[in-house]
């Protein structure tokens, strides 16, 4: 017996509107309540037969194989309905599990990125939008400064970042491992050297007293020294870190790898950034994602974040290759992106990924994101494997392969309580404004507060001369090259900061000639910086002094041990 | 407060500067009008009046913050340490078609503030 035989007519159509939803309203609502009662007098019925036959009528002449969207709640417009033009909206912690887009190219992709990136902007503390063939999310920079955001373009070469940098609140030992997995992948190094290279990172972490909290970090060229002279490591994991780890560092040289302390990742997931990869080796856009991202999710579940609301927002762009399936059953290699993806949501990081095709791309990644769009795609195998993830059927694959046009996507919300496909278009951006790669580098002084502490060496070379010099250095030995007139001037104006310098002689009992000998040493030292402010007479402006961070440290190293 | 330092230092100072003169202040303060969001560094009310001031560092922000100033219809202060920067940020307002003197955009040295804060008591209270 069929279950539909013991329902009557007006269940049947109480059924079907509901899922056309046409009950929504607050008369809707009424009449569902008078049904529920049993009160069915012919008025109520009349209004719930004219309710369901009006919207199936209406479905019908739209000649649209699709639902009308019942999302109308939400801070993120995803688009306008094809059919009625009214905005479809979406709560922007829709994203935090993770979003697909597949279209290829010319479909608006980018548009649709950009229309949503502003719209996020001010939801989350940090959003990533990151361009590994082109240099278009540098346009949104204006967009961006009209809402009062700064979006800082890292450029392909001016990146500071030192991979083996222990994220925040990270053991050790447990990212020694970890980041041993990101090389073996990336580099495509066979299993073997993902055991030596871990093993040469903790060593590494020991020299250095990293182990012991120490803020100096082994850079990838004290990595690739320490496997150069392991003469009694496994010989093919050795050569095959060397040759591939070579082909990076020449590459990338010191003015992007060489520093102790790199950017801080967990600074960087609070601030709005675009990181342009394109034009660096394949390899080397897959460590610098690689790192960033796994760093960030790592430091995350270290610091026991879980199931939060969606605080920094990662778009990846033309993302083909990197989650290509291709890429990890073949060979060693893959990405660690995808094996940490499936943490994202219960970190509140919420991933989008854009791809041009289906085809290749990693059967991970539709499983772990859960809102999907289309947009238009090249052929038919393509439709049909796109729309397998949003549960298209037959009939709607066939018309999408028919009727897609740029800016036009299919869509499927990863929350909430309607989650059928749905049909919408995305606005058309007006034409961006060019931002140069002067106004791109400019952007990066909002950068500058960060602590980074670059390599003594600048002239590495892959030839056995290197010299690497200040390895280890003990932390004591910042402070012992104070003088103990500097440090009473420093800890003068550690104490007491952004003063007018001539107030340090009382404060730090120093003459005013040994203040005027000092500045320009402790200046050029990096522990101060020296604004100048005007007065309203004709005197000389005052200077006023503001400690460094490598001040703050020196003082606080010196404190530690007892005085200088 | 989302500056360095220094500009912390000055906004503080500026806080003091009208707190003493019987203004309300509010920091970084989030001002929406005409579709426009804009955070100011310092916003001083008194009576019916207020006044908005952007402590500028460097010339980098000027531009933005002028524009969305001028788009919320806002009268604004720009409070600049140094003559120098002073000279920058007017000569790169002219540039961009901001005109300061004819428009609702001042730029003040740090040290005019007080004077120019009675002036403005004298002339509207």
């Amino acid at each position: 017996m069929n279950s539909n035989d013991i329902l009557n007519d007006i269940d049947k159509k109480i059924l079907l509107g509901r899922q056309l939803g046409v009950f929504n309203n607050p008369l809707g609502q009424k009449l569902l309540q008078l049904y529920g009662h049993g009160i069915l007098d012919p008025w109520a019925i009349g209004q719930i037969n004219k309710r369901v036959d009006k919207q199936l009528r209406k479905e019908a002449f739209s000649n649209l194989p699709f639902k009308q969207p019942q999302l109308n709640t939400g801070e993120l417009i995803l688009g306008t309905d094809e059919n009625s033009h009214r905005p479809v909206k979406a709560f922007i912690q829709y994203l935090n599990a993770g979003s697909l887009l597949v279209a290829n190219t010319g479909s608006g992709k980018t548009t649709l990125v950009s229309f949503y990136a502003i719209q996020i902007a001010n939801h989350v503390k940090g959003m990533w939008l990151v361009d590994l063939r082109k240099k278009e999310s540098r346009l949104l920079m204006p967009g961006f400064a009209q809402r009062g955001i700064d979006l800082t373009v890292v450029r392909s070469r001016k990146f500071k970042i030192n991979p083996l940098q222990v994220p925040f609140k990270v053991d050790p030992y447990e990212y020694a491992s970890t980041i041993a997995d990101v090389l073996v992948k990336v580099l495509n190094l066979p299993p073997r050297a993902s055991v030596l290279l871990s093993s040469t990172i903790i060593k590494l972490y020991k020299k250095f007293n990293v182990l012991n909290g120490s803020p100096k970090y082994p850079t990838l060229f004290h990595l690739f020294e320490t496997v150069r002279i392991s003469k009694t490591a496994n010989s093919q994991a050795r050569q095959a870190i060397l040759d591939n780890l070579e082909a990076i560092l020449l590459a990338f040289g010191t003015e992007m790898l060489g520093c102790y302390r790199g950017w801080p990742v967990h600074e960087l997931a609070k601030r709005h950034m675009a990181f342009e990869l394109a034009g660096q080796p394949e390899a080397g856009k897959d460590l610098v994602l690689n790192y960033l991202v796994v760093a960030e999710l790592i430091s995350r579940v270290s610091r026991g974040i879980s199931n939060r609301g969606m605080d920094l927002w990662m778009s990846i762009d033309e993302g083909q290759r990197l989650f290509s399936q291709r890429r990890e059953s073949t060979g060693y290699g893959g990405n660690s992106i995808t094996d940490l993806a499936g943490l994202v949501r219960g970190t509140g990081t919420g991933l989008f990924i854009s791809v041009l095709t289906p085809d290749d791309l990693s059967n991970k990644i539709p499983a772990i994101t859960s809102t999907k769009i289309m947009g238009r795609c090249g052929s038919i195998s393509e439709y049909q494997a796109a729309g397998q993830f949003m549960g298209l059927n037959k009939e709607q694959v066939f018309w999408c392969a028919h009727h897609m046009v740029p800016g036009m996507f299919v869509g499927q919300v990863g929350d909430g309580p309607w989650r059928y496909p749905f049909l919408f278009r995305v606005p058309k951006m007006k034409q961006l404004k060019i931002v140069t790669d002067y106004q791109a580098d400019e952007s990066l002084k909002s950068l500058d507060g960060l602590d980074v502490d670059p390599v003594e060496f600048s002239n590495w070379s892959a030839v056995e001369c290197i010299t690497v010099k200040g390895e280890a250095i003990d932390d004591k030995q910042d402070t012992v090259q104070l003088t103990n007139s500097e440090f009473r001037l420093l800890k003068a104006i550690v104490d007491k900061p952004m003063l007018p310098s001539s107030d340090y002689v009382k404060l730090a009992r120093i003459s005013p000639n040994t203040l005027t000998r000092l500045r320009p040493i402790l200046i050029a030292k990096g522990f101060i910086r020296e604004h100048i402010m005007d007065s309203g007479n004709r005197g000389r402006s005052k200077r006023v002094w503001e400690p460094l961070e490598a001040a703050k440290q020196a003082i606080a190293g010196s404190d530690n041990n007892g005085g200088t | 407060m989302r500056g360095g330092a220094f500009h912390n230092k000055i906004v503080e100072e500026a806080r003091t500067i009208f707190s003493n003169n019987g203004w309300q202040i509010y920091t970084e303060h989030r001002y929406r009008c005409n579709g426009t969001t804009t955070y100011l560094d310092l916003l001083a009310v008194k009576g019916d009046k207020r006044i908005c001031c952007e402590i500028e560092t460097t010339v980098r922000h000027v531009i933005d913050n002028t524009v969305k100033a001028q788009s919320a219809g806002l009268d604004l202060w720009i409070i600049v340490p140094s003559r120098t920067l002073s000279r920058q940020i007017e000569h790169k307002l002219i540039s961009s078609g901001l005109n300061t003197k004819h428009k609702n955009v001042r730029v003040l040295l740090f040290c005019q503030l007080e004077a120019e804060l009675n002036s403005f008591q004298e002339n509207n209270f």
